[in-house]
C-alpha cells in the first residue's frame, strides 16, 4: 500500500466520522426549526435531501453513461464501463442511506417498502423503483465482472477470497447476460428518476411546479453522470500513477463529446425554464417565484455557482482544442460541472420551497446547520471511500 | 361522470386504496366543517392557547395547529401594489399587543384571519404520504397516524395552506385534528369553546339544523385557495381577498 492512499484513507475516515456526529447530533437535537410556513423560517427540505437527489442523479448518470458503452453499443467507452458501475452501485447506496438517515423517525424507514405503501403516492413509487434498481444494478454487475472473477480467484489473500466468495453460483455467456440486464438496470434508473423529477411538481409550487421537470432532471443526470465518470476515470489513473493515453484517452474524448453536447442543452433548458416562469406565465407568484434566483438570496447560487462555474467555464473548457484534448482540461472541466450541479441540487430543493411564503412576509435566507455541513461532508467522504474498497476488492484493473 | 364518480372508478382499480380509505359520502352519518366568521375575530389568541394546552403542542416554539394573522392594509390601485402589513400569532406572545403594531393599523383596513388545518377532501397530504400515516375518517376529518410516520416531510412540503409541521419531541408531523378526541365525545373542539366572540363555529353540515348549516345558508362563505381544487372543510364568512392563502 502507497504512502498516499494511507494517508488520504486515514482522513476519509476522519471525515466519515465527522458526519456521523452530524447525523447524529442531528437526530439528538431538534436543530432545525421545522415551522409552518406562514409563521417562520423553516424550510422542511434542506441540505441532506439537496444531497440525496445530487447522489440519485448521479447515479442514474453513471448508469446511462455506463450502458452506452456496455449495452448500446459505444464501443469507445467501453474500456471506462467498470468504473462507471462501480460508482453508480457506490453513488446509489450513499443516497439511499442519506434519506435513509435524513427522515425524522429511522427506525420505521422500511414502512414506506413493505407494510404501509400508499399507492397514490409519487414518493413511494421512487423509493420502490430505486431499490429495484439497485438489484439489477447488482446484479448487472456480477455477470459483468464474472470473467474477470474467475481470474480472480487465483490470487490470495482477501481479493481472492471475495472472487472465491462471488463466483460460487456458475454461469455462462456471462457479457450477453450482462447486455440484457443492463438494458432493464438503465430503464429502471430513468423510471426512477422521472418519478423524482415527479415528486418535486408540487402543485402550488410554481419553481417546481411543471411537466418537463422530470425531462430536466433526467437531463442532468447525463451532464453529471458524464462529469462523474471522467473524474472517477481521472483520480483512479492519477493515484495508480497510469498515464491515461491509448483507449481510456480515446474514451475520455468521447466523454467529453457527451458532455459538452448536454451542458449546450442543459443551458437552453435553464433560461427558457426561468424566461417561462417569470414572463409568458403572468401570474403574481410565478414570476415571483424566480427572484431569489435573479437578484435574491440565491442569486450567488444561481449566477456564480450555477451558471458559470457549472456551465459557461466547462463549456469553454471543453470547446477550446488546447484543454479539452487533453485528459486535464476535461477533468477540471467536469470537476467544475460536478459543483455546479450540487449547488443546482441545493437551488432546486432550498430555492423552490422559500416561495411557499406569499403577500407580506420576508422569504428565509438559505441558513446551512453546522451538522447538516457535517453530515454532507461524510456522505462525500464515504462515497469515495466506498469506491476505494470497491476498487480493491473487485477486478477493475485489466491484467493481462 | 362527475368526480366523485371518477374517483371510485380508479379507485375500483385499486381496491386495496378503496378498502382502506372508506372516504365515501354514503357511509358516513356526519360530516364536519368549520365555519370561521373573520369579522367576528378580534385576533385575542385564545384559540391558540386553548389548542396548545388542549393537544400537547409545545409553547415556546413558533410551532402551531392552529395561528391567527393579522392583516393591515393601505390599499391602492392597482390592488397588488397596497401596502400590506402581516403579522402571525402563534405562540404565546401576542404580537397584537406591540405598540408598532397598533401604531400601523391606524387609518387602515385591518382584519384577523384564524387558520388552522383544512381538512380537505381531496387533501394532498394524504396522496402524497408514502407510508399512509394521513388518512381521512368517514366524517371527513384528515388525521395523522403518529406510529407510522416516518417524518419524510413531504406533507409540510406538499400543503399549499402550510398546516402542518414537525413535532420537535414526537418527531413526527402533526397538525390540527379537529379536536377528534374531543367531538367523538360530542363535546367540541378547544378553539372553538375558548373563542370568546362566537367567530368559530364547529359542527355537522349534513344535520340541516345544526348551527353551520344556517350560517352556510344565510352568509356567502369562502375557502382559501380553492383553485388548488382541495374542497376544503373550513368555510370563511367575509373572507377579503388579500387574504391570498
Amino acid at each position: 500500500m502507497k504512502k498516499i492512499e494511507v494517508v488520504s484513507g486515514l482522513t476519509l475516515l476522519l471525515l466519515i466520522l465527522v458526519g456521523a456526529l452530524g447525523i447524529l447530533q442531528m437526530h439528538t437535537h431538534p436543530i432545525i426549526p421545522i415551522e409552518p410556513f406562514e409563521s417562520a423560517e423553516g424550510i422542511p427540505w434542506r441540505l441532506l435531501v439537496a444531497l440525496y437527489v445530487f447522489f440519485v442523479v448521479s447515479t442514474t448518470g453513471l448508469c446511462i453513461i455506463a450502458s452506452l458503452g456496455e449495452v448500446f453499443g459505444f464501443t469507445k467507452l467501453e474500456p471506462i464501463v467498470k468504473e462507471g458501475l462501480l460508482m453508480a452501485l457506490v453513488t446509489i447506496l450513499v443516497g439511499l442511506m442519506t434519506i435513509g438517515l435524513e427522515i425524522e423517525q429511522v427506525m420505521r424507514g422500511y414502512f414506506a417498502l413493505i407494510g404501509h405503501v400508499n399507492t397514490t403516492s409519487v414518493m413511494f413509487w421512487m423509493i420502490m423503483f430505486y431499490v429495484l434498481y439497485v438489484i439489477f444494478l447488482v446484479v448487472e454487475m456480477w455477470f459483468y465482472f464474472y470473467d474477470d472473477l474467475i481470474k480472480q480467484r487465483e490470487e490470495g489473500g482477501l481479493r481472492g477470497l471475495v472472487a472465491r466468495i462471488l463466483t460460487i453460483p456458475k454461469a455462462s455467456d456471462t457479457k450477453d447476460f450482462a447486455k440484457v440486464i443492463g438494458f432493464v438496470t438503465v430503464f429502471t434508473a430513468i423510471v426512477a428518476h422521472s418519478n423524482l423529477g415527479a415528486l418535486f411538481g408540487v402543485n402550488y409550487l410554481p419553481f417546481w411546479h411543471g411537466p418537463l421537470l422530470p425531462v430536466y432532471f433526467i437531463l442532468s443526470a447525463i451532464v453529471s453522470g458524464a462529469a462523474l465518470t471522467v473524474i472517477g476515470v481521472y483520480i483512479t489513473d492519477y493515484i495508480r500513477g497510469v498515464k491515461i493515453e491509448g483507449e481510456r484517452y480515446e474514451a475520455i474524448q468521447m466523454l467529453r463529446v457527451i458532455l459538452g453536447f448536454a451542458i449546450v442543452v442543459t443551458i437552453f433548458f435553464t433560461a427558457w425554464k426561468f424566461v417561462i416562469k417569470a414572463y409568458p406565465n403572468s401570474t403574481l407568484l410565478s414570476r415571483e417565484s424566480v427572484i431569489p434566483f435573479m437578484n435574491g438570496e440565491f442569486a450567488f447560487n444561481f449566477w456564480i455557482m450555477e451558471v458559470l462555474v457549472g456551465l459557461f467555464i466547462p463549456l469553454i473548457l471543453l470547446a477550446a482544442p488546447q484543454t479539452g484534448r487533453k485528459a486535464e482540461g476535461v477533468f477540471a472541466a467536469s470537476l467544475l460541472t460536478v459543483i455546479g450541479i450540487f449547488f443546482l441540487r441545493i437551488d432546486l430543493v432550498m430555492g423552490g420551497l422559500v416561495l411557499k411564503l406569499i403577500t407580506g412576509m420576508t422569504f428565509p435566507s438559505p441558513v446551512y446547520h453546522p451538522f447538516e455541513i457535517m453530515a454532507t461532508v461524510g456522505f462525500f467522504a464515504l462515497t469515495i471511500f466506498l469506491y476505494y474498497v470497491g476498487y480493491k476488492l473487485l477486478p477493475m484493473e485489466v491484467r493481462e | 361522470m362527475n368526480r366523485r364518480d371518477f374517483l371510485k372508478l380508479i379507485a375500483g382499480f385499486l381496491p386495496a386504496v378503496a378498502l382502506v380509505r372508506g372516504q365515501s359520502a354514503v357511509d358516513s352519518e356526519k360530516s364536519y366543517v368549520m365555519v370561521v366568521d373573520v369579522n367576528k375575530c378580534i385576533g385575542c389568541g385564545n384559540c391558540v392557547v386553548a389548542c396548545k394546552t388542549e393537544n400537547d403542542v409545545p409553547m415556546d416554539f413558533k410551532l402551531s395547529r392552529t395561528w391567527i394573522e393579522g392583516y393591515s392594509i393601505k390599499e391602492k390601485i392597482p390592488i397588488e401594489e397596497s401596502d400590506i402589513r402581516k403579522e402571525v400569532l402563534s405562540t404565546s406572545k401576542n404580537p397584537f399587543l406591540d405598540k408598532s403594531w397598533i401604531e400601523t393599523t391606524k387609518g387602515r383596513k385591518t382584519f384577523y384571519v384564524p387558520k388552522l388545518c383544512n381538512h380537505c377532501a381531496n387533501a394532498p397530504c394524504v396522496n402524497v404520504c408514502p407510508v399512509y400515516a394521513r388518512f381521512y375518517t368517514k366524517d371527513g376529518v384528515v388525521l395523522v397516524d403518529k406510529d407510522t410516520c416516518i417524518g419524510c416531510k413531504y406533507c409540510i412540503v406538499a400543503c399549499p395552506y402550510g398546516a402542518t409541521f414537525l413535532h420537535p419531541e414526537q418527531k413526527v408531523t402533526d397538525k390540527c385534528t379537529f379536536c377528534y378526541h374531543r367531538i367523538k365525545k360530542g363535546l367540541k373542539p378547544a378553539c372553538v369553546l375558548a373563542c370568546p366572540t362566537g367567530a368559530r363555529v364547529f359542527g355537522d353540515i349534513s344535520d340541516e339544523n345544526s348551527e353551520v348549516s344556517k350560517l352556510v345558508k344565510e352568509n356567502r362563505v369562502a375557502v382559501l385557495k380553492p383553485e388548488e381544487g382541495t374542497f376544503p372543510r373550513v368555510l370563511y364568512i367575509g373572507l377579503d381577498s388579500y387574504v391570498v392563502e
